[in-house]
């Protein structure tokens, strides 16, 4: 009998996963919760636990002294139950090399109680290949087989791990398009991913994991205001006049210089910096050609929270 | 109902996937025919008597190895590329993708054997005294004997080779042991008395007795008996020691 679930809201509810001794990389004390028709992906450098969490995620690693629910249910207590509303793209799992793309599909959506093979085919256009066998094929097109199998149940939680890792560009689109037409639908998407950018600008909210713990989970826009690391403010004018001295005594700047004709500052405050600048400017009545404000980008922010990280280890 | 009809969907997906692979299909089914062709024929010498042998013995040498090295080696491979590992993440039963993967090898030697049997009806004379239901279930029963241990071979070995080795170890001493290449008669004690406990040694001896002793199903009731023991154990540990590691 399926536990209820413990929160209606969410549909992925982890609190305390800690994995046994001896299974490496070690999680600990692992607590999130992802809500229906988000794209939450868990970032971290290789050997960092991504993937042990998402197999824990989906009862596939032995996890202790945890609750955990996907759907509503325990993926450990009810696998069957729960793998026909969930789709799972693991690395490091293969199909048959003799087996072709369809043959692959309607196999693996035998075992669902509905799956739409022709429709996961068309999703991941692979309707040219869909008689090559898969040994024949190349590792994007691989990929993009183990995707649709993920999909071919129209998963209400799909997990992927590094789902565009072997990808070409007009691959990883495709799978971008995919999960956001998944998220528009209300479907969630779980993914691991080294791709700090692309997870950047896909995801509702990031997980970052170091060393199999949590060291933040936010929206990625959020992740970016936590940092203390200064950001670059910059502008360019008609006529290079302004006194370096006056911009150093900005508020937050901590460095002013000037490269050929554009001001570079170093701020703790972007904005308050920009708006001194814009006020300065119309002071001396210059009129700036162009202004520009270079916020910390994703892997700033990580890099950051993984030598925070390090630190207190 | 639904789990028997997917289990037979899985299964025969797999026997597809061995039939599309030339390779595999001439070590099973190719060589072993060409074998029995020469040896039938022209290295027989023309005597009856060494033609229904030598067919029992390549027959069960066929039923051995294929079964021990395509399901030992075979599902270690399939494992170590993360095969059982795809399947274990849909809602698939483990039991019946690893099942319907052995099923399907155990049919394939199965095949091969009946068409080894056929070619030395037709071609070289060997009777069925014993009828050909009574070949059918030593034939099986052997196939599923030798898929037990090679699965209990691929349950412990941690990686293709050492499956490989392992198999290799387990196969040869039950050749030469067995009674096909050396007949019981001719080994000394302490030999014949392992050559008695080994399934080879019911394999082959069923087969003689069905070739030319006249004997039905009821007659090889405890050999077959005794192999299904042997399936039955090596299944059991095999599935024990399958299910402790991870797919």
């Amino acid at each position: 009998m399926a536990a209820e679930p413990l929160a209606l809201d969410t549909i992925v509810f982890a609190r305390g996963l800690t994995t046994p001794p001896g299974v490496k990389p070690e999680l600990s004390g692992i607590s999130l919760d992802v809500l229906p028709g988000e794209i939450f992906s868990i970032v971290g450098r290789a050997g960092s636990g991504k993937t042990t969490l998402l197999e824990a995620l989906i009862g596939m690693r032995p996890a202790l002294r945890d609750t955990l629910q996907v759907c509503g249910h325990d993926p450990r207590r009810v696998p069957e139950a729960l793998r026909q509303r969930i789709g799972v793209a693991l690395a490091h799992a293969e199909f048959e090399r003799k087996i072709t793309v369809e043959e692959a599909l309607r196999l693996a959506a035998g075992f669902y109680d509905r799956s739409d093979p022709q429709r996961a085919l068309a999703q991941l256009r692979l309707e040219p290949v869909r008689h090559r066998q898969i040994e024949s094929l190349p590792a994007p097109m691989r990929q993009r087989v183990s995707l649709a199998a993920a999909l071919i149940n129209d998963p209400a939680v799909l997990f992927a791990d590094e789902p565009t890792h072997e990808m070409d560009p007009e691959g990883t689109r495709l799978v971008f398009d995919l999960l956001r037409e998944r998220r528009d639908r209300g479907r969630t998407s779980v993914i691991a991913t080294n791709h700090l950018e692309e997870a950047a600008r896909l995801s509702d909210r990031i997980a970052v994991l170091e060393r199999g713990r949590l060291v933040a989970v936010d929206t990625p826009a959020a992740l970016i205001r936590r940092s203390r690391a200064p950001v670059r403010v910059t502008f360019e004018v008609t006529k290079p006049d302004v006194p370096l001295d006056a911009l150093l005594a900005l508020d937050a700047v901590i460095d002013a210089r000037l490269d050929r004709t554009t001001y570079v500052l170093t701020s703790r405050d972007g904005h308050a910096t920009l708006r001194a600048v814009l006020r300065m400017l119309d002071r001396l009545q210059l009129r700036p050609l162009a202004v520009g404000l270079r916020q910390q980008a994703l892997e700033d922010v990580f890099f950051e929270m993984i030598a925070a990280g390090e630190a207190d280890a | 109902m639904k789990t028997a009809v997917r289990f037979a969907r899985y299964a025969g997906v797999q026997l597809r996937l061995l039939g599309r692979d030339r390779q595999l299909l001439f070590w099973n089914v190719g060589f072993f025919v060409l074998l029995l062709v020469l040896f039938l024929g022209p290295l027989s010498g023309g005597d009856a008597s060494v033609r229904v042998t030598l067919a029992a013995g390549l027959v069960t040498t066929q039923i051995m190895a294929n079964a021990l090295f395509s399901v030992g080696v075979g599902l270690s491979s399939a494992r170590a590329r993360g095969v059982f590992r795809r399947y274990a993440i849909t809602p698939a039963p483990r039991g019946l993708v690893v099942g319907g993967s052995i099923a399907a090898r155990v049919a394939l030697v199965s095949g091969a054997a009946v068409l080894q049997v056929l070619i030395a009806r037709v071609m070289f004379n060997v009777p069925w005294t014993g009828g050909l239901l009574t070949i059918l279930a030593i034939i099986v029963a052997g196939s599923c004997v030798f898929a037990g241990i090679g699965f209990l071979i691929a349950a412990l070995a941690r990686a293709p080779h050492v499956a490989n080795t392992a198999t290799n170890l387990v196969f040869i001493p039950m050749l030469a042991l067995g009674g096909t290449a050396l007949p019981a008669s001719m080994m000394p004690e302490a030999w014949a008395r392992v050559h008695w406990v080994l399934p080879t040694a019911a394999v082959f001896n069923g087969l003689l007795g069905a070739f030319v002793g006249g004997q039905t199903v009821i007659d090889q009731l405890s050999p077959l008996a005794y192999l299904v023991a042997w399936a039955g154990v090596t299944g059991v540990a095999g599935t024990y020691f399958w299910n402790r590691r991870e797919a």
